[in-house]
């Protein structure tokens, strides 16, 4: 019986421990936050300690704090900050994956718009549809605009046997134009689902109302669509931008080495070069480049006000 | 000529696909006046709305406001506004915002808008709210600023799409007797959708009652209770018993055998029907006694005592296959289940359908 009446303490106070706030709170979001501890937080820190580090000559890591990658990266050959090619493939880096984030949301928004406003079957089976293609082999769909694109690519050459030009299309050529397109391509899944779960959640009689009130269909759509899908908007948009921006694949088929992305640098750097230290650096500025971007999309757009509700 | 009606649909037909929602409808709404269109769920009530609002477009006939053709004007420029059924109040703006929208979208200047959204407040009897959060009001309170977001543009008609509808009883009749009186003072036309023919009927100065995309009967409340234009409308309007009959002419006036030969039979001096006929008799017009000078006899089946009324179920004698509602405003004296009692019929509320 007392060992009874014990156990009976010892499970009241268990389950008393247990539903305290602070328990379910730690039995909640703790896993997550160990998951992310051991496999973001640490690895990052990683990062940036090695960052500061160079390696020897059989490649191992030599842990002594040292700025050489930084001053190598930004000053390189003694060129102005802006001149030097780190510098350089970081600005276009941005402006790819600024594009591509561009005709990423250009491409999903009418599709999106177009299945939040229908209902059923037609939606999943289009939504299914249009996500088929993304199953396949991201290199195998890589490959296939490396044959669409080209000076002798399939693009050109079906324009030149239908005799619309007469000669091979610069725009088709590897280059700038190709890597976005294969890019926007890439990352179109990712934008196309964030918009829709973020359009369908709108009521749309909201439109009516302020069409009603006198508004016209832009300004109807502006002050109340636009306000009401934003954050779906960013979400969408650090989706696409922030791996576009680290893209290697796209730009090694599609650009031909007509310029190198970051994620491109980072890899010569590392494969080529054996210098960990000197690509962890490299990640170091995109990190940089992507908390930079999420907190100025984060204060235009008052997500900020959104989360706080 | 006389002023041209407020609102006028003339011979509107709207199709959806295959389907035909409006059917030839002819409506006229004057200014200054309460006007329901009254009907089941899916009669084509809110399509008619919609078209007057500007977001559907007839199929054929045209819609004028007081004489002008604005079938092809698109909604923002009507002067009408809405209150939606669900409120459609804009969840990213406070109470303030979401009254002076309308007035925004006019180009009314901010200390103006200011203060007629503070007027407007006051009316609907939220004042000082402009800074609420609307998705953290209650039901009453949201339908009062969508009340008051169409009002405060001073529409020349106020559309109503079953606002009420999402309301529990009690609020919703606090809510009828809320929105005449903010009728009266706006001095306002509204015109009301609805399936609630109890809403309606308290409102209405005039009302429609629609039954598959046609209208069936336009009159005041009174008119359309006591002389129905069919049973559709005797049903739908209040409760009602419709009983068929034989009609024959006699010499005193009209003899008509109630549910077939041999039934009970009633003689109105009204002669000018013969042959198959309905009968819609409203409950509160039958009497019952215990003597027996009554039409027939008849025994009670079911009582339901309601507290200010009862509501019988009688069944003839002769035929107990046919049963008769009966509401009686005498409580004093009642009959048990089982009763047999006299039944006689008061010819007011009778109306009879050849």
């Amino acid at each position: 019986m007392a060992t009874k009446g014990s156990d009976e303490r010892v499970r009241e106070r268990v389950r008393k421990s247990l539903s305290s706030p602070r328990s379910q709170i730690s039995l909640t979001i703790g896993p997550a936050t160990a998951w992310l501890l051991l496999f973001v937080l640490l690895p990052m820190l990683f990062l940036v300690a090695v960052s500061f580090t160079t390696t020897d000559q059989y490649f191992n890591i030599i842990w002594e704090p040292t700025l050489a990658n930084y001053e190598d990266l930004l000053f390189r050959n003694g060129l102005a900050f802006w001149e030097a090619p780190f510098v350089k493939s970081l600005y276009l880096s941005y402006a790819i994956a600024g594009a591509t984030t561009v005709t990423t949301l250009i491409v999903s928004f009418p599709v999106a718009y177009l299945l939040a406003r229908r209902s059923g079957p037609f939606v999943k089976v289009t939504l299914f549809m249009l996500l088929v293609p993304f199953f396949s082999v991201f290199i195998v769909r890589m490959y296939a605009w490396l044959k669409i694109f080209g000076n002798n690519g399939a693009a050109n050459n079906v324009l030149l046997n239908l005799g619309i030009v007469s000669a091979p299309l610069g725009v088709f050529d590897y280059g700038l134009i190709p890597t976005i397109v294969a890019l926007t391509h890439a990352f179109v899944p990712y934008m196309l689902l964030t918009l829709y779960a973020s359009l369908d959640g709108v009521d749309f009689s909201l439109v009516e109302a302020a069409r009603d009130l006198g508004a016209g269909r832009i300004t109807a759509f502006k002050d109340v669509v636009v306000p009401l899908i934003s954050s779906g908007v960013i979400t969408g948009s650090i989706f696409v931008f922030v791996p576009a921006l680290g893209a290697y694949l796209a730009p090694q088929f599609l650009a031909r080495g007509q310029f190198l992305m970051i994620g491109q640098m980072i890899v010569e750097r590392v494969y080529t070069g054996y210098s960990i230290g000197y690509g962890s650096t490299m990640a170091m500025f995109i990190a940089i480049a992507v908390v930079i971007t999420i907190a100025i999309l984060y204060r235009i757009s008052g997500l900020n006000e959104f989360v706080q509700q | 000529m006389a002023t041209s009606p407020l609102v006028e649909l003339n011979s509107v037909r709207k199709e959806f696909d295959s389907l035909v929602a409006v059917d030839g409808v002819d409506l006229q709404i004057q200014s200054g006046e309460f006007f329901s269109l009254l009907g089941p769920s899916g009669c084509g009530k809110t399509t008619c709305l919609r078209m007057i609002s500007g977001f559907e477009r007839p199929t054929e006939g045209e819609v004028l406001f007081e004489g002008t053709d604005v079938t092809d004007v698109p909604p923002n420029r009507r002067d009408t506004n809405m209150v939606f059924q669900h409120l459609s109040l804009f969840p990213h703006m406070t109470v303030g915002e979401n009254i002076q929208y309308g007035l925004k979208k006019s180009g009314v200047p901010d200390e103006e808008c200011a203060e007629r959204v503070s007027t407007y407040l006051d009316l609907v009897d939220l004042p000082g709210s402009e800074d609420r959060d609307p998705t953290a009001l209650s039901g009453g309170q949201q339908q009062r600023v969508a009340l008051a977001r169409s009002l405060v543009n001073k529409p020349s008609v106020l559309l109503l799409d079953e606002p009420l509808s999402g309301l529990d009883r009690k609020l919703r009749q606090h809510m009828q007797i809320e929105l005449a009186k903010i009728q009266r003072e706006v001095e306002g036309s509204f015109f009301y959708v609805t399936h609630d023919q109890e809403v309606a009927m308290t409102l209405s100065d005039r009302l429609a009652i629609m039954r598959e995309g046609e209208i069936e009967q336009v009159g005041t409340p009174e008119d359309v209770y006591h002389n129905p234009a069919s049973p559709f409308v005797a049903d739908f309007i209040g409760d009602t018993n419709l009983l068929a009959g034989e009609a024959t002419d006699v010499a005193e006036g009209t003899r008509i055998e109630l549910e077939g030969a041999g039934g009970p039979v009633w003689t109105t001096t009204r002669s000018d029907v013969e042959g198959d006929v309905t009968l819609s008799v409203r409950p509160e017009s039958v009497r019952l006694d215990a003597g027996e000078t009554g039409l027939f006899e008849a025994e009670v089946v079911d009582r339901f005592f309601q507290g200010d009324h009862v509501e019988y179920m009688v069944s003839p004698t002769t035929d107990p296959t046919f049963e008769l509602d009966v509401t009686a405003y005498d409580t004093e004296e009642t009959y048990e289940e089982g009763k047999t009692v006299s039944v006689s019929i008061d010819e007011s509320g009778v109306t009879i359908f050849e």
